[in-house]
């Protein structure tokens, strides 16, 4: 392989080596060559917060990830959207397919960092973190991860986001696996509810056959403190079908946000799930997600305040949200 | 495989520039030591201040975040590239921040300016919600908000008006 040299004016051993693979098997194959001695790039906005934070030390290698073909953009066909792992943030938050299909996804994009880190910060970077602000709206989706990754057979497969972050919270993700894609079902306002789910729903099957018109309710809710140079406290996402008298299916909620590991917040989408809004869930549901959801503590906010804050925020955009829908009627 | 090679080249402020520079150099570094541009701030080295903006093909990037290899063969344009009609005339955005007090000790007032005319580019009368999103990743520890409020609306209604006398005046940079 064919190494750079050392500029002549600057100290010879610090400088790392940069190298361009043309495919995600290249990438691989150098990411096992030099192991914990090098790092895949992408726009590096959070590499580079943790190397002067001194969380990581500046790898002797860097293995970019803008040069392999095929990984920038966003295509879209019949039923999916296929989100490149390279775009960019602002790319993501100012798409009009992602907007309508995707929501929570655009608005979380829109709500990472300032304006100058996501023109350069990318959506595949955001997820390797594990701890990105797009986790919540992603898992809102149902995203599936494309992934290239030579020990696995296929190298090319796909895997549900949530059994990734699964795979991540028992230490079992695979350090040397390129994300390449990120997969979304198209949803939008004439999306049809999934029967399959409501066999012994009675409110939801008068509800669907009196009235065939559904459509998608979603918001995506964040408490940060970035004035204060720290991460967001707390993430939040909702999405869910309603027809016009009101009733729920296929809710989905999620939380994350700080250094905590998103999840699916499964017992607070069973409590509306099928049902008709109504406002006593509000304090309901605050309740359950404060119970439901782990988080942590850290110098700047407990466990148990990230908590309240993720069920105030998930109630308080619930009850907005369909305020919102009722005046739009 | 291929590694990433050592010859940087961009248009810095309109005048090209080819150099030998490790590819991982920030561009902050590149901008401040090697091209003596220091009109580009340093802070926070982390991206969360906006002292160290600069336009980067018209966008606006964090240059402490930004390494030589992820902005070679582009347009860079510092605050040193800004100015009126003429070179020795000041841009309107230049001009809004000194009329309305938009800065006191005018560190973070390179990133401003910058973010501002990458605001403006994009959305000529920007809302007051506009602004504060345009301007968001720039801290300032000193002025306050009003006056760098005031100075982008000022900056707005300038550029405006100079682009209808001139469709070029006012803008000479990319
Ligand atoms: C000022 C500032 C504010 C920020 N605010 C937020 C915020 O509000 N919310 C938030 O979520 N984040 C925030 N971030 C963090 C960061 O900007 C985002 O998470 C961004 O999306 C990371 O993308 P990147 O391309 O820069 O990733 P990089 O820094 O290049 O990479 C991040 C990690 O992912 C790995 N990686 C990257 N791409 C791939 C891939 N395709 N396959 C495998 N591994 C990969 C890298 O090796 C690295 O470990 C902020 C950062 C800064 C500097
Ligand atoms: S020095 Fe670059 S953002 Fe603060
Ligand atoms: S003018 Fe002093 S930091 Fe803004």
């Amino acid at each position: 392989m064919n190494r750079q040299s050392t500029a002549s004016s600057l100290p010879a051993p610090v400088l790392p080596h940069v190298w361009e693979p043309a495919s995600a098997q290249e990438a691989i194959t150098l990411k096992r060559q030099y192991g914990a001695d090098s790092a895949y790039v992408a726009g590096s906005t959070l590499l580079r917060t943790q190397w002067e934070g001194g969380l990581l030390t500046i790898p002797a290698h860097m293995i970019r990830l803008d040069t392999i073909e095929g990984l920038n953009g966003i295509m879209e066909d019949e039923q999916q959207i296929r989100i490149g792992a390279l775009t960019t943030l602002r790319e993501c938050g100012h798409d009009h397919r992602l907007r309508i299909h995707g929501n929570t996804c655009s608005t979380a994009c829109r709500h990472i960092a300032a304006p100058a880190v996501r023109n350069l910060g990318t959506i595949g970077g955001n997820i390797s973190s594990a701890v990105g602000d797009m986790i919540p709206a992603l898992l809102v989706h149902d995203a599936r991860l494309v992934w290239m990754d030579t020990e696995h057979h296929p190298s090319e497969y796909e895997q549900e986001l949530v059994d990734w972050l699964e795979q991540v919270r028992v230490g079992r993700r695979s350090l040397y696996a390129v994300l390449l894609g990120i997969v979304i079902d198209k949803s939008g306002p004439d999306t049809a509810p999934d029967l399959h789910n409501h066999q012994n729903s009675a409110p939801f099957h008068t509800s669907l056959s009196s009235e065939p018109s559904w459509r998608e309710i979603s918001f995506y809710r964040k408490v940060g403190r970035r004035e204060a140079f720290t991460p967001s406290l707390v993430t939040v996402a909702f999405r869910a079908l309603m027809n016009r008298e009101g009733v729920l299916v296929n809710v989905k909620a999620a939380a994350g946000g700080g250094a905590g590991l998103a999840m699916r917040l499964s017992r607070c989408e069973q409590l509306l799930e099928g049902k008709v809004y109504d406002p006593r869930y509000t304090a309901e549901l605050a309740a359950l997600v404060e119970k439901e959801w782990v988080s942590y503590s850290d110098p700047f906010a407990s466990e148990s305040y990230r908590r309240q804050t993720a069920g105030n925020l998930l109630a308080a955009g619930l009850w907005e949200t369909l305020h919102q829908e009722m005046e739009r009627g | 495989m291929k590694a990433t090679s050592m010859q940087w080249q961009a248009v810095v402020n309109g005048k090209a520039q080819e150099m030998e520079i490790a590819p991982s150099r920030r561009l902050l570094d590149i901008l401040r030591d090697d091209l003596d541009l220091t009109g580009t701030k340093v802070s926070c080295e982390i991206g969360r201040c906006g002292a160290c903006m600069v336009l980067i093909d018209g966008q606006p990037m964090n240059s402490c975040l930004m390494m030589a290899y992820q902005c070679a063969d582009t347009e860079i344009t510092t605050i040193e590239g800004l100015h009126g009609e003429t070179e020795s005339e000041l841009h309107p955005i230049q001009e809004a921040f000194l009329e309305e007090g938009g800065f006191q000790c005018g560190y973070c007032t390179p990133g401003m300016i910058i973010s501002t005319k990458a605001l403006l580019d994009r959305t000529p009368q920007p809302a007051e919600q506009e602004i504060k999103e345009g301007l968001c990743g720039n801290l300032c520890r000193c002025t306050g908000y009003g006056g760098i409020m005031r100075a982008v609306e000022s900056a707005a209604d300038k550029c405006a008006h100079r682009s209808s006398l001139s469709p070029t005046a006012g803008l000479p940079m990319k």
